[in-house]
Parts: C-alpha cells; structure tokens; sequence
C-alpha cells in the first residue's frame, strides 16, 4: 500500500488533481502519523483535526464538482505557532501568550495556502518568542530531531523542522530573524527559504524584531519551497515592511539551470569556527558549482551588529511582559530580554547605520558575484540540552553560536536558500546557504534545483518505527 | 573608546542605575544571566563600533511617511 506520508507537495497536488487520492485520505494518512509518532518527536503544539478534515472535503468537492484546484491542492502543512490560527490562542512559544484569546482571523499566509487549496493540519512548537536557534522550549518541552531523536532540530523554528522530517506534513512555514528557517533547516535535512525582507506578508504573525523578521517555508525540495513561496507571494499593506513590487513565480526556475551564473564561496569569517562536516559539506556544493572564492566585507560587525539589533528591539518589545510577567519567561529567553532592554539607545543607532553600510558594500560586491555559498551551522545537529560546543579550539555557546553564518544575511535581507548535505555514512545532515542579490529568490531557486538533480543534496523522510 | 570589556561590577551598577528607569525589578536569581546577557551585548557592541562610521551614515530605520 502506498505511504502517503513520503510524498512530496507537488506529487500530492498531482495525485489529487488526477484523481489518484483524495484531500481526505492524504489529511487522514498524516493525522495518523502525526498521532503515531509526534509523542516522541513533539513538533506540534495543536493538531487542528477538524479543520484539517473540512478544508480537504472541500477540495475534494471541488473536484468532483468539476470545479477549478489551486495549485496546492490536499497539500498537508503546518506553521509556527507564531502564526494566527483562527480559534487557537498564538502561542510564540510562550506560557505567558497562552493567556491570549483565540485568534479570529488567520495570518496572512494562511489565508493565501487555504486560497491554493492547501489543507493546515496544525501549529508547531518554536524557541520562545523566536529568541531560539536550539528548539527547545522549556514550558512544553523540545522538539525533537527525528533523524536522531536525542539531538537538537535547531530553532527557533524548530517544530517547523521537525514536522517537515518526520514526515507528518511534506512543508511547513516558520519564521526567520537570525537563521530561524535556515537552522532548522540545516540540522534536520530540509530545503528552508528565507525570501527577500519585505517579499512574504508577516501580517498577523506574532513578531520579534520587526526590523529582522522574515516568513518562509521549509520543505522536503526546491519545488515544494517554491510552490509554497508562489501561492505565499505578492504585496500586503497590512504588514508595514511588504514591498509593492514584482514577484515573478518561482516554479519554472526551479528547472533553469545555473548557466552564466558567477557562484562564489564564502571565504574568511566563513571558513572560521565551524567543525569539518559544515567545511567538507560547503566544500563540496562549491566544488559542485564550479564556485571561485569571495571575502565578504565587514561581516563580523554585522554580525554583531545583528545581535544588537535583536536583543534591543526584542527587549523593548517584551518590556512590559518583562515588568509584570518576568517568571513566566524561559530563563534563557528572559535574562537576554532583560539585557537588550537595558541597552543604550546610542548603541542600537550604531547598529543600524552598519546595518546600512553593510548592506552598500554587499550591494558593490554583487556587482561581480550572483550567487554565494557558505555554511549554514557550524555543526550538524548536537544534542539535546547540549550547552557548549568546540568550535575550531574554541568552547563556545551553542545557543548563541548556531547563527553565526546565518545572521550576516538575514540582517540586510538577502534571499537564502539551506539545502541539505548528507555525507557518505552520515546519519546526520547539514545545510549550506546559497544566497543571491536583494529580490533574486530566482537565482537562489536555480541553484538549488540544480544541486538537487545532481544528488550532492537532497532531504529524507526518517525512520520512526 | 570606552573599555572593552564590561566587568560584572561594572555590569551591576549599570543595572542598578537604569533598570529602575525602565521599571524592571530584576530578581536577584535573575541577575548573574542579566550581566553576563549585558556583558556579552556590550562585547558585539564593540565589535559593531569597529566599522569607521561617518556622519553621513544613516540609519536602516523602516519607516515611510
């Protein structure tokens, strides 16, 4: 009998627009893994049965009735619980917001998915207030690597990670500020799309750094995060930072090829502080790619300078939480909380004006590269409650340090792809970072879909029997 | 330039003098994170001031009138 759980979105859209599989059967296949196996893997926070139930009738109505299919058709997906859902109170994560009524509109990308005939089976698990890159969440517990179930699935958007691998849905949305969708990704094997800033609408998800916050999708392909990004795209006025410009689909570029592209690797800050999985596996997509070499310019200080930015804007953010509520936080998420309030207004000016700087000097330096590779974590997937790690001689923290590669670009914007490397005889994954030009995602997606039919990548389904 | 490094006493009176201003009480189990969370803050801060910014770098504020 056929698993409908190991399907990709784009062959169920296929089967259910011929007619293989109903809506109902693909819901009811992965419900039940979902009541299987998320015990021990703890990607959701809600499973929305009967809505997931509804929304596939419907589409199966639909085609019985000869009626027109979105492009997403029976396609099971979860999100973040950072998302609205209509009837769930939105959780970022936290105990405190469990005390927030349900929400009554869904998120902005919601509503498209449900538009393309995408069926939502639920909210995932996340760091707390996406302050996170481990995915563990000290009020409900981790979310579990299902490659390896004593290990980490990266954060904060790690549910998001977790749901996609273990097969419960084939994609997922999270978020990203710092690396949020590409951590996850990377650790748990995943193709995770971080579009330009201001690309995807983040109405009515629950924030963190406004400044910073990106939507995307995690998937198990290109075509799958593309598909998603395609049905997710165009301007929203609710969501102060969207962009009103062109968003050509992603789809047909997923075939395109890489010819006459410039692909660079990643030198000098990128070749530091990571373990030899995350060099060998950069080393090989570059090799790949035919890829020359860069040095990007004061990528240490925007680093750092995205740091700033995060703990101050996420301080001021949760003030008010941190004067009344301060014993409800994770102590983790709290003391940083507490720390990026208390920080002088003069420092958090300087950041932005690097932030501004940097991104001119990235702007020249794409004058002579279009594409640039570099790792996406500096290890593959470390254990759960996992506190430090040795980063090249250097014991350093884990919670803080997962980010390193993927803050210089997230913090001006960038479109980035993580596609997953398995080397021989791993077990484990780990993701590197393909990263284009402002509003190139094209370009992002032309690579990665080249690097997945040459085979050096590719995301799996685990085992969880 | 300031020093470098913030010291955790210097990290304490830094707390004790404005936290009171944003109308934080921070408990005493919650200091120790809360200075070295500062600590490590103030030592990206001086990493980011290593840019040789001039007047006329703006800031990437989001804002349209």
């Amino acid at each position: 009998m056929t698993d409908l759980t190991q399907f990709t979105a784009a062959a169920i859209a296929d089967g259910v627009k011929a007619g293989a599989f109903t809506a109902r059967a693909l819901a009811e296949a992965h419900l039940a893994r979902i009541a299987a196996h998320d015990g021990k893997v703890g990607a959701f926070t809600a499973v929305t049965t009967e809505r997931a139930l509804a929304e596939a009738d419907a589409v199966d109505v639909k085609r019985r009735g000869g009626a027109p299919l979105g492009p997403l058709a029976g396609v099971p997906y979860a999100v973040k619980n950072l998302f609205d859902v209509t009837g769930l109170p939105t959780l970022a994560g936290s105990k405190i917001n469990r005390d927030h009524p349900p929400a009554t509109r869904d998120a902005a990308l919601i509503e498209k998915l449900s538009a393309a005939d995408a069926v939502l089976l639920g909210a995932l698990n996340m760091g707390e207030y996406a302050y996170d890159f481990t995915g563990e969440n000290a009020h409900v517990g981790p979310s579990r690597n299902p490659h390896d179930l004593t290990r980490m699935t990266g954060g904060s958007s790690g549910g998001s990670g977790a749901a996609a691998a273990a097969g419960f849905v084939p994609v997922t949305l999270g978020s990203d500020t710092n690396g949020s969708i590409r951590v996850p990704a990377s650790l748990c094997g995943l193709f995770g799309l971080k579009p330009t800033f201001g690309r995807l609408s983040r109405a009515r998800s629950f924030p963190f750094v406004s400044s910073l916050d990106h939507l995307g999708p995690l998937g198990r392909s290109t075509a799958d995060c593309a598909a998603f990004y395609d049905a997710m795209r165009g301007h929203d006025p609710d969501d102060p930072v969207s962009q009103d410009r062109p968003a050509p689909p992603l789809g047909p570029e997923v075939a395109a090829g890489i010819g006459g592209l410039r692909i660079a690797r990643a030198t000098g800050y990128f070749d530091g502080m990571q373990e030899a999985a995350a060099r060998d596996a950069t080393a090989l997509v570059a090799a790949a790619l035919g890829a020359g070499v860069v040095e990007i310019p004061q990528v240490a200080a925007a680093r750092a300078a995205a740091f700033v930015l995060t703990c101050s804007e996420g301080g001021a953010l949760h003030l008010d939480r941190l004067r009344t509520r301060a014993a409800d936080f994770d102590p983790d998420t709290r003391d940083r909380l507490i720390a990026g309030a208390l920080l002088p207004a003069a420092h958090v000016a300087t950041a932005h004006r690097v932030r501004a700087r940097y991104r001119d000097a990235m702007r020249a330096l794409f004058r002579d590269v279009d594409v640039i590779i570099a790792p996406a974590t500096p290890t593959r997937a470390p254990s759960l409650g996992q506190k430090t790690f040795d980063l090249d001689g250097q014991m350093v923290p884990v919670r803080a340090n997962l980010g390193l590669f993927t803050q210089p670009f997230s913090f001006i914007g960038l479109p980035v792809m993580s596609v997953p490397v398995w080397t021989a005889g791993e077990a484990l994954p780990i993701g590197v970072q393909i990263i284009a030009p402002a509003w190139r995602e094209d370009i992002v997606v032309r690579v990665a879909g080249h690097l997945e039919r040459t085979g050096l990548v590719g995301a799996r389904v685990a085992r969880l029997d | 330039m300031p020093s470098s490094v913030l010291t955790a006493e210097a990290a304490e009176h830094y707390i004790d003098a404005v936290a009171s201003l944003l109308g934080l009480a921070i408990a005493p189990d919650y200091r120790p994170g809360v200075v070295l969370n500062l600590q490590i803050a103030i030592r990206l801060v001086r990493i980011a001031e290593t840019l040789d910014l001039g007047d006329h770098d703006e800031l990437a504020a989001v804002f349209e009138a």
